[in-house]
């Protein structure tokens, strides 16, 4: 099966494109490595059977929100950081070590939930009659109307926000 | 070969730590804050595998209204970081101390 190899493939970019973010020395190449994560995950959504996510996917995080993050790191002209500096200070090797735990733990719960769900780890391609754009058009206008309008909200809020925040003041 | 759910699993709590501990080693705040959209992106990916896997579409739906939420955060984030840099004339979080009590 193909789409196994392309699903292994592109989780291993994606892992690989998450820590280049994190460890890269110029925020611009971290915003790229960013990019790269999202587009893996789309490829993830498509092969999920989720199309109309992966386009959203595209289309707000690739498109939107990075290249806000792109304008900013242009606007505020960063330059290269000279070295990444990891001083080993006590709370960030606590820090560290919490996230170790913290990613034990998940997993081991995260395996434990999926094993208790009779039948999840088979793994169905076939989902017709589930046009999933279709499905989730119905569900915002019906079940979720009002969530649907609590969002717009939230959207005007956040764009309402960002211009009091960016005006110049004296 | 088939894949199975475990696998989403595990590379959703890869994501999601490799996010936390960016968050945690690096002083830059927009590298930070693009730790924090990695984050939000590892849950994404969890919702999508197992609304797929579970035969359900409410799982896309959180992932709509979570990239909504994402965007907006987005927006006042970004313009909060750069009225930041206007006042304090950098982006590293420990100079950023005027909250300090």
């Amino acid at each position: 099966m193909i789409t196994n190899y392309i699903t292994i493939i592109v989780g291993i970019i994606a892992v690989i494109a998450a820590i280049s973010t994190v460890l890269q020395k110029n925020p611009v190449y971290s915003a790229v490595s960013l990019i790269i994560v999202m587009i893996a995950l789309a490829i993830n959504y498509l092969l999920l059977n989720a199309e109309f996510i992966a386009a959203i996917q595209l289309i707000v995080y690739a498109g939107a929100i990075m290249v806000l993050f792109v304008f900013v790191i242009m606007l505020l002209n960063l330059g290269e950081v000279k070295r990444i500096k990891i001083e080993a200070t006590p709370g960030r090797i606590a820090g560290a070590i919490l996230v170790g735990l913290f990613l034990l733990q998940l997993i081991i719960t995260g395996l434990n939930v999926s094993s208790q769900v009779p039948g999840i780890d088979r793994f169905v391609m076939e989902t017709k009659g589930l046009d999933s754009t279709k499905v989730i058009g119905y569900a915002l206008f019906s079940d979720y109307l009002l969530p649907f309008e609590l969002v717009s909200i939230v959207l005007i809020v956040g764009i309402i926000g960002a211009v009091v925040l960016g005006k110049k003041r004296e | 070969m088939e894949i199975t759910i475990n696998y989403y699993v595990i590379l959703s709590c890869l994501l999601f730590c490799i996010g936390a501990l960016g968050f945690i080693i690096r002083r830059n705040l927009l590298i930070c804050f693009m730790s924090i959209e990695l984050m939000l992106n590892s849950v994404n990916l969890l919702f999508v595998a197992y609304a797929h896997y579970l035969k359900t579409t409410l799982g896309l739906m959180y992932v709509f209204f979570i990239m909504a939420v994402a965007a907006a955060e987005v927006s006042i984030g970004l313009a909060i970081i750069v009225m930041l840099f206007r006042f304090k004339g950098t982006v590293d979080m420990d100079k950023l101390n005027i909250l300090k009590g």
